[in-house]
């Protein structure tokens, strides 16, 4: 037999094999691909849904339906030294406790400790320079106060009136915890308060589920947490991890969805059940 | 030319072989079309017989002596087994007067619930009817009078008993506990029906215990609560109590031993449910939730109904069991409470206690009529109007919620519409029960 004729059978017969298995890889079940995502009909149907609501879009509904896994995360406890250090260093304090609450006042403002971790600071002193109020302005407070952290990310500014409340977020890998703020809030470029809320993240849980998409959750938005936003400028839809409030020194948090619109409010459903997870409304 | 295509179309052919050879072999499945998990039920112990489930008190007075059968006694069983046959009249029941008038040999069962009787007989005569307490009179044997759920009584004729029924009743009550009519004298206080307050004939000897939670295997039972534990977060709250939650469901392991596991979005049931149905239930929670060990009985159950401003009704019903250790009731909390509508549980709290050790020695309770005459002081104050029924020694279950739990035993005072607990030694009094 010579290479021509030999080469020509190899071909009918891996022409066959291929067929087959083509036909097989057709027939069997898809490869589960990580980078799950939604097709852009489904994109524009979260759109369509989001605007028959009466809702103005200013943020893109992301495609990706990836697999997570639950949060382990600690409480962020620092010793009382630390606060007043930061807050009325070189003053002279006076304590107090209020039920859970702990208390701290001085010349400068007062200082408030709670048993849940949270510490609020507001500021005794009027505003005596008038400048305007930014982004620049709060990061630069946050830093020269030793309160920055890299896991800090911007996430909105909400107008209180004649406050503004710039909100910092804390990340993990990449993730918002959007249970952990730090608000800074300005007049006139003088700061009057400071709310933290912060936690230690440990690590992820080694078990990871598919989330559900923006799609499932922008459904479960309209149909139970549409009607509380007054404000229908959606600035924010993206997946993060929320927490409720706990007495706790140890926990685990859920991956979330937020819808967040432009006057602060949010809405979080729980990105494996799919059910209303909290709101700040 | 010709020959060189050919090489390059085999190279093509045999490349693309190996790379739908490899999806073939290392491609995963779908979620979709991945078969189902497939998850372990796990469950506690025995599924509890509905006929099991609903015991009664079964009491045999002849005169002034009482004989009373608590389903944790001895040979109870076999008196049930024969004081079963008068749940099945041969006639149709009609409304009666209370049987008071008659006197002699009686035998009175009494249910913790009303219930349908043909849960045991399978008589179709009571059909209509829930039973809360059957009673016979030796005087008038083919005969039953009944009381309603509706607290109405009846009356049923054609029972026919076989030959030695009442003889071999009484063999069985043979170990019952022996009650007698107290009537106190000197005290205005307590209001008192006119055959006396039922007490036990002999005062028990009782000695304070702690108590420790039951044994429960928690990692089975959060598995068997929760489906898939990837989804299921673990709270540790700084006052020991541990939290898991999926968000739909929570448990709540408390230190000393108490666990609460909840489903709000069961809430709003929207039919009530059957008596049968709901004992049906319980036994599968039951089964599926820590099991229904042999000294836990069924206390009460209670039926809710709410109405919401839309003019719906929703409803959810209770049902207790109660701990026995030792022959004497643990009073003071409900072993196992569960709430739950037809959509399922609502909540379920189980706290299954254990006498774990003797604090001090074995000591006789002061006497009912000493008990009674301490009563006068407290009943005073609480300026109450009902009958005193009954008195029954039990445990009463102190520092509940505390890392040592205790037992104390204590009289249980039973008036017509409530029960209070009184120190079993002194006969201080201790609480109200609800």
């Amino acid at each position: 037999m010579d290479l021509s004729k030999a080469k020509t059978l190899l071909i009918v017969a891996f022409l066959g094999l291929n067929i087959f298995l083509g036909y097989k890889v057709w027939t069997n079940p898809k490869s589960l691909r990580q980078g799950h995502v939604l097709t852009n009909e489904q994109i524009e149907e979260a759109r369509d849904l989001l605007q028959a609501y009466g809702f103005h879009l200013q943020t893109s509904i992301p495609k990706q339906i990836p697999q997570l896994a639950l949060l382990h995360v600690a409480r962020y406890t620092r010793p009382l030294s630390f606060w007043l250090n930061i807050f009325f260093p070189e003053c002279e304090v006076q304590e107090r406790s209020i039920g859970q609450e702990r208390l701290y006042a001085c010349e400068h403002g007062i200082l408030m400790i709670f048993d849940n971790g949270r510490v609020t600071y507001k500021a005794k002193d009027s505003p005596t320079t008038i400048m305007e109020s930014s982004k620049a302005l709060a990061e630069r407070y946050l830093r020269e106060k030793n309160l920055w952290h890299h896991s800090l990310r911007f996430d909105q500014v909400i107008t209180e009136g004649v406050k503004e409340n710039f909100r910092f977020i804390q990340t993990y890998q990449g993730f918002p915890l959007f249970f952990c703020v730090t608000e800074v809030y300005l007049v006139d470029g003088s700061v009057t308060d400071v709310k933290i809320d912060r936690v230690v993240p440990l690590r992820f849980a080694q078990q990871e589920v598919t989330v559900i998409s923006a799609l499932t959750a922008i459904e479960k938005f309209v149909a139970e947490g549409a009607q509380h936003f007054t404000n229908k400028t959606i600035v924010d839809i993206s997946l993060g991890y929320y927490s409720q409030d706990y007495n706790a020194s140890r926990w685990e948090v859920a991956p979330v969805w937020r819808i967040a619109a432009a006057d602060g409010k949010a809405f979080y459903v729980n990105a494996f059940s799919g059910e209303t997870e909290g709101s700040n409304f | 030319m010709r020959e060189r295509i050919k090489s390059i179309m085999l190279i093509i052919l045999v490349l693309s072989s190996l790379y739908l050879t490899n999806c073939l072999v290392f491609g995963q499945p779908n979620l979709e079309m991945a078969d189902s998990p497939q998850y372990e039920q796990l469950t506690f112990g025995e599924l509890k017989p509905l006929e099991e489930q609903v015991l009664p008190f079964l009491r045999l007075q002849r005169e002034e002596a009482i004989w009373e059968l608590a389903p944790w006694l001895p040979h109870y069983n076999q008196a049930w087994q024969r004081a079963r046959q008068l749940l099945q009249p041969g006639l149709p029941p009609q409304k009666s007067d209370p049987p008071a008038f008659l006197t002699g040999l009686k035998v009175q069962i009494d249910f913790p619930t009303a219930v349908d009787p043909d849960l045991w007989s399978g008589s179709s005569l009571f059909r209509e009817h829930f039973v809360q307490a059957i009673v016979w009179f030796a005087s008038h044997e083919d005969v039953v009078w009944f009381l309603d759920e509706n607290d109405q009584w009846w009356r049923a004729g054609g029972l026919i008993l076989p030959d030695g029924w009442l003889s071999r009743l009484e063999v069985a009550f043979s170990t019952a506990q022996v009650f007698r009519f107290a009537r106190p004298e000197g005290n205005d206080f307590l209001k008192i029906p006119a055959e006396g307050v039922l007490v036990p004939k002999e005062v028990p000897v009782m000695s304070r215990y702690t108590l420790a939670p039951e044994p429960l295997d928690y990692d089975k039972l959060l598995h068997s609560m929760f489906v898939n534990m990837a989804t299921v977060r673990r709270i540790e709250e700084r006052n020991g109590i541990h939290i898991y939650t999926d968000g739909q469901r929570g448990l709540q392991l408390f230190p000393h031993g108490e666990l609460e596991y909840t489903i709000p979005e069961n809430e709003l049931g929207t039919r009530p449910l059957a008596i049968t149905e709901l004992l049906k239930n319980t036994a599968e929670y039951l089964h599926l939730l820590g099991g229904w060990p042999d000294q836990l009985y069924l206390k009460n159950i209670k039926s809710k109904r709410q109405v919401f401003e839309n003019g719906r009704y929703f409803y959810t019903h209770e049902v207790a069991l109660q701990s026995v250790q030792k022959g004497f009731p643990l009073v003071g909390i409900d072993a196992v409470l569960i709430t739950c509508s037809e959509k399922g549980i609502v909540s379920y709290n189980r706290q299954v206690y254990q006498l774990e050790a003797p604090e001090g020695e074995a000591m006789p309770l002061i006497s009912p009529e000493e008990a009674m005459a301490a009563a006068g002081d407290w009943w005073r104050l609480q300026a109450g109007n009902n009958l005193l029924l009954s008195l029954y020694p039990v445990y009463y279950v102190d520092n509940a919620n505390q890392v040592q739990p205790v037992a104390q035993p204590a009289w249980l005072f039973r008036f017509e519409n409530r029960q209070a607990v009184v120190d079993g030694y002194t006969g201080k009094f201790i609480k109200w029960l609800e």
